[in-house]
């Protein structure tokens, strides 16, 4: 009697630290990955509680027909290096490809951004938005 | 007294026996639970995990949004750290709290990279003069809000 009552015990003893180890093996990486996302998230954002950008000024050159280039003059006024190719630029609204000769802009430097041909006259606003959604305005009047 | 022994062992194999598959029966079930507690586990722990690495934003200049094709276009920037499927079941579009049917608006593309912009066309039949709240619903239930003025 008493070692049937082992033996039972026994097997459920067994069979509890199978299921103890399974369960282990699988929540361990999955916290590891949810804290690793979420860290990663709130670096992004901490970055982004720190990015800052300004328009300086815009020049324009009038190439004729009612077209204009311009140079747009940014600086990084944020303590973060922004991507310039994941910046967004949007003329009158309408987003708009524009080519620079930089990558990144270090803190506290400047930058140009250049548009060529564009049919703008007028008062015109321009709106630039950072990779983490930092925007800035300026209104010009070509 | 043969007979006496035999019946002693046997009532001790039978009751060995049968606690056996009672305890194989009790671990079965022990098993059986914490395998299907650990699969829920696992997918609440993938979704957790969409729902961090998952974020936009409507960057348009609230006082001039483009008309293109007899459709006002929004643009949704790619913040998170995941790609994001664009596509009329994936996203949901509200405009001042009303829900938008799907054929009533798409995009330019199909998913979206990290710190890449997505064109969101809604018909102009949806939005008449004035001010309005969009708020776009993705996957995960992220989501944004973005007022503006037409």
């Amino acid at each position: 009697m008493g070692f049937s009552v082992s033996a039972a015990a026994l097997i459920i003893g067994i069979s509890f630290l199978i299921a103890f180890e399974g369960f282990t093996t699988a929540i361990v990486p999955l916290v590891s990955d949810v804290h690793q996302s979420y860290s990663e998230m709130m670096d992004k954002k901490t970055e982004a509680s720190q990015a800052s950008i300004d328009i300086i000024n815009v020049s324009t050159n009038s190439n004729g027909s009612g077209y204009v280039d311009c140079a747009i003059y940014i600086k990084n006024s944020g303590s973060n290096t922004i991507t310039l190719q994941r910046c967004s630029l949007l003329i009158d609204g309408i987003l708009t490809v524009f080519q620079t000769n930089d990558s990144f802009l270090f803190p506290e430097r400047f930058a140009t951004l250049f548009v060529y041909h564009l049919p703008l006259s007028g008062l015109t606003r321009m709106k630039l938005v950072t990779e983490h959604n930092i925007a800035t305005y300026i209104e010009v009047n070509i | 007294m043969i007979h006496i022994g035999f019946s002693l062992t046997g009532a001790h194999v039978i009751f060995f026996v049968s606690s056996v598959i009672v305890a194989g029966a009790v671990s079965g079930v022990f098993i059986a639970v914490t395998t299907g507690l650990m699969g829920s586990f696992t997918d609440r722990g993938i979704q957790i995990q969409e729902k961090v690495e998952t974020d936009f934003a409507i960057i348009n200049d609230p006082t001039a949004i483009p008309f293109v094709n007899d459709s006002y276009v929004f643009y949704l920037k790619n913040i998170g750290l995941r790609s994001l499927i664009c596509s009329n079941t994936t996203i949901q579009v509200f405009i001042d709290g009303d829900i938008i049917s799907p054929e009533l608006y798409h995009f330019g593309t199909a998913s979206v990279y990290v710190g890449d912009i997505v064109s969101l066309f809604i018909s102009e039949t949806m939005i008449d003069e004035g001010f309005h709240t969009l708020r776009i619903v993705g996957p995960s239930t992220v989501q944004d809000n973005f007022e503006f003025m037409l």
